[in-house]
């Protein structure tokens, strides 16, 4: 292979598989749609062998979403790279190959899985299936790679300010609900906002290539969070001591006003979105919306993720035992994904009240949501040992809770087919819930910080040496 | 007869299959300095995490002013001052917020001595901590373990960021204050010349074990290095008494050995019949030849 | 009532890293200077925290090296008052224990001989020119 072919297949690969993590979710991924692939193709039609594949693919594309871009990041700050010949290019194309790659597969996989029959609520028309399968799979991933890359440690750049807000449009605009019926113009829309996307990556690769990268030292401030920060003044109420040293200075109402605020500029920029292309302006912009709340309750549990590790800091400044150090863990966790998620909910179903009015045929997508939420922030507090092989499996069964909960939520209420399901899924979750936080709380007794680390982003978030 | 500080029985730690330490046994009381060197690896940071708790030992106990590591009370917590290596800050706010923050945390707060030590050691108390250098970070976690006046301080690797001048200005001041012999203090670096000067007792890890412990008056008068010249070839299945390493190449043989006495000199001279030749080594040379 | 006079801190060499604990050199370079004259008795040696503080070493080690040279008779402590020379401590010790303190230097001058080829009368001779010098 050339030299520069070389230097890019590698960064795919390294994309694809830093951690041995990924390397499994990549493989059971495979596996599981594969099997469901074939099932179909051989004959099968049920509903169940869709979500093999869609579950499949999910698992997939979840670890190389989440880090693509945070990883992109840290290769493209590299010194050693940026003084490699073409480094900036091979990087760059190496990023784009890993989600063209990972997007070819996902969408193949997808198309068999809507073509297959024609049962109700994928009322996708057959001839546009392999499009739309490919353009959803194509927003999401590129979405997924510009929060990441710009939540992370952004530099300031024009990007930088609509990055944020072009990703989550994108996002929300693909979102997995392929079976969201288009009757409108399905035809401009996919390819509207195909091109969109495009337009996303040449600006952003025109920048990103251009720059004289030499002139920035790696590893710059995190200049988004600063901005975030600085428009959000700590209110002067002053937070319990504890808590500072645990989840940090922001405190939950300054959390909760912005999450509501992000939601509403969100919806605001969906509905300028779906409203010029003229597709259905009720139905469309409650159900996207409502696939906020799916999204920032998982992203509010996981951010509990960094909380074992912190605690380590409160072991001989609080005073406090294990048990109690656990009790105030989950007490602050629930402080954050209250005031994230809940404001979350509540500007859904604001919105909804005044605006859309859909009749709340889509309010279980929304308690889903939500358990799903609560189940993955008792998940990142029973994972207190890095990654053993149990806490890999209870992740993927986490997950596949989390997008079983998206389709069903959506659907449960249309499709007489699918409402059955809701009532023992949501059993399910809530027991997951429950047995996670009485696991989590044994581990807590002999939680043991040599294993359980602090987490490194506490330091990156902020850009600090 | 006063109840120890520290206490460490069959201490062991296994992480994933390899072995952190083994059997390790120390006991020190009220008012010393005790200083723990060893490699990178060799165990330090785990040996004091398990000490204060912050880690189960896989084997052992330990325990802290007579109560279990792991089951410390409030009040025990309170009179142990720990800084970790590396620091644990909060990036967004200001030093001064984390005195304050930890001022509120404590009942006993020392207002003046960290107002003095901020000055002495040019510590910027106004500038958010993501800002500061990495030894400016280590100065500031210093201050803040300080502040509750410890009864016991643990430090881990606390002057590896420090320039020569800050480093001799710290360590100045540990002994400052630890001269009143009620505080005890421990503290592990690689940087051996700082310990020569500051420590009275010494731990060395090698390889998860704990190769000596003891005064380090007494581990330079009694571990030494012989030098042996013979006439006639030695055996090489010579084995000198009380020997940590040693190498034996037909007339010639070095050897660093432990509970060694000037007395012994002699004895062995005859006994070999050879020149045997003491040196008295160096904390580093003892160091490095413990590793050889 | 004469005056006192007092010991420098800076007097005293210590070499922290040196095979010879601090305690010990300290011992022997009060040893050495009360033998020598240097230090008259009566002069008043500096305080265990000056000692301490100039050379950056453990205060502890200092005081042992005192406690050590108090025990053998060589300083006398004073109530309240500076550690001082004891009087009357010219010759310290037995014949035995005074040769016993030259070993470790006689050793490394019979190696070094050794090493050299020299034999006993060869090191008599100059020892004999050296110290037939002094009184």
């Amino acid at each position: 292979m050339k030299p520069p072919v070389r230097g890019i297949a590698r960064i795919a690969w390294l994309m694809l598989t830093w951690r041995p993590l990924m390397r499994w979710m990549l493989v059971a991924g495979m596996l599981l749609s594969v099997a469901g692939v074939l099932a179909i193709l051989l004959g099968g039609t049920s509903f169940t062998l869709r979500m093999f594949v869609f579950l499949g693919t999910g698992i997939c594309l979840l670890p190389v979403a989440i880090t693509c871009g945070m990883m992109f990041r840290a290769i493209a700050d590299s010194r050693a790279v940026q003084f490699a010949p073409h480094g900036g290019f091979k990087v760059f194309a190496g990023a784009f190959t890993t989600l063209i790659a990972m997007t070819l597969a996902a969408a193949l996989q997808w198309s068999v899985a809507l073509g297959a029959g024609s049962s109700p609520g994928f009322g996708v028309p057959g001839s546009r299936i392999a499009e739309v399968a490919f353009v959803d799979a194509w927003g999401a991933m590129t979405a997924f790679f510009f929060l990441t890359y710009y939540l992370t440690r952004p530099r300031i750049g024009v990007i930088a300010i609509l990055g944020p807000l072009l990703a989550a449009g994108l996002f929300l605009g693909f979102s997995p609900d392929l079976h969201l019926p288009r009757p409108n113009s399905p035809d401009r829309e996919v390819f509207r906002l195909f091109v969109a996307t495009l337009l996303g990556w040449a600006g952003f690769g025109t920048w990103f290539l251009g720059r004289s990268s030499l002139w920035h030292p790696a590893g710059g401030p995190n200049t988004v969070v600063r901005l975030l920060s600085r428009l959000v003044r700590v209110t002067g109420r002053r937070p319990q001591s504890l808590r500072i040293v645990l989840s940090g200075p922001l405190d939950a109402r300054t959390t909760a006003a912005l999450s509501f605020a992000a939601c509403l500029a969100l919806f605001a920029f969906i509905e300028l979105v779906t409203a010029v292309g003229g597709s259905s302006r009720r139905h469309g912009g409650a159900v996207l919306f409502f696939h906020v709340v799916p999204y920032v309750a998982v992203a509010a549990g996981s951010a509990t993720g960094a909380l074992p590790g912190r605690a380590r800091s409160l072991w001989l400044l609080g005073g406090l035992d294990r048990g109690q150090l656990f009790r105030l863990a989950e007490a602050s966790a629930w402080r954050q994904f209250a005031a994230s998620a809940g404001a979350a909910l509540l500007a859904c179903v604001l919105v909804d009240e005044f605006l859309l009015h859909s009749n709340g045929t889509e309010f279980p997508l929304l308690v889903t949501g939500v358990v799903a939420g609560v189940s993955m922030l008792y998940f990142q507090l029973f994972r207190t040992r890095g990654w053993p092989v149990g806490d890999i499996a209870v992740s993927a069964l986490v997950c596949a809770l989390w997008t079983g909960g998206i389709s069903l939520g959506q659907e449960s209420l249309r499709d007489p087919q699918v409402a059955p399901w809701l009532a023992p899924f949501l059993l399910l979750d809530s027991a997951l819930v429950l047995i996670l936080r009485w696991r989590a709380r044994r581990r807590w007794e002999v939680i043991d910080w040599r294993v359980c680390k602090r987490p490194p982003t506490w330091q990156g978030w902020t850009g600090s040496s | 007869m006063s109840q120890p500080v520290l206490s460490a029985r069959g201490l062991g730690k296994v992480i994933k299959g390899r072995t952190i330490l083994k059997d390790v046994c120390v006991e020190e009381h009220r008012g010393s300095v005790i200083g723990v060197i060893g490699r990178n690896g060799a165990g330090k940071t785990t040996l004091l995490d398990i000490l204060l708790g912050f880690s189960p030992p896989t084997s052992g106990e330990s325990k802290v002013f007579g109560h279990d590591s792991l089951a410390l009370p409030a009040t025990v917590k309170g009179r142990i001052g720990f800084v970790p290596q590396q620091d644990e800050l909060i990036p967004m706010i200001t030093g001064a917020q984390h005195l304050a923050l930890h001022s509120s945390l404590h009942p006993r707060w020392n207002g003046d001595l960290v107002d003095r030590l901020a000055r002495a050691w040019e510590v910027p108390l106004d500038r958010p901590v993501q800002v500061l250098s990495v030894g400016e970070r280590q100065k500031l976690s210093s201050l803040l373990a300080l502040g509750h006046d410890p009864e016991l301080l643990v430090l881990d690797e606390p002057a590896a960021s420090l320039d020569p001048l800050a480093r001799r200005r710290f360590l100045q001041e540990l002994l400052e204050i630890s001269s009143d012999r009620t505080r005890t203090v421990l503290f592990s670096t690689h940087i051996v010349s700082d310990l020569e000067r500051v420590a009275d007792r010494i731990w060395i890890l090698r390889e998860g074990a704990l190769a000596w412990s003891g005064e380090l008056d007494t581990l330079k008068e009694s571990v030494v290095r012989l030098q042996v010249r013979a006439r006639r070839a030695l055996p090489p299945g010579l084995a000198l008494p009380h020997a940590l390493t040693q190498q034996v190449r037909e007339t010639w043989a070095s050897a660093l050995v432990s509970q060694w006495s000037p007395g012994e000199v002699q004895s062995l001279r005859d006994s070999l019949d050879a020149e045997v030749e003491v040196q008295n080594l160096g904390l580093e040379d003892l160091f490095v030849e413990l590793h050889a | 009532m004469e005056s006192a006079p007092t010991l420098p801190a800076r007097f005293f060499v210590l070499q922290p890293a040196s095979g010879v604990p601090i305690y010990r050199q300290l011992v022997d370079q009060v040893q050495r200077m009360v033998a020598s004259g240097q230090l008259a008795p009566g002069t008043a040696l500096p305080s265990v925290r000056e000692v301490a503080e100039l050379h950056s070493v453990n205060p502890m080690t200092i005081s042992k090296a005192y406690a050590l040279l108090e025990g053998e008779g060589v300083l006398q402590r004073n109530r309240g008052k500076a550690m001082t020379v004891a009087a009357g401590r010219r010759s310290q010790g037995t014949l035995a224990q005074r040769l016993r303190q030259l070993e470790p230097q006689v050793d490394a001058l019979v190696l070094a001989a050794r090493q050299l080829e020299l034999d006993a009368s060869d090191l008599a001779e100059v020892l004999r020119r050296k110290m037939g010098g002094k009184s």
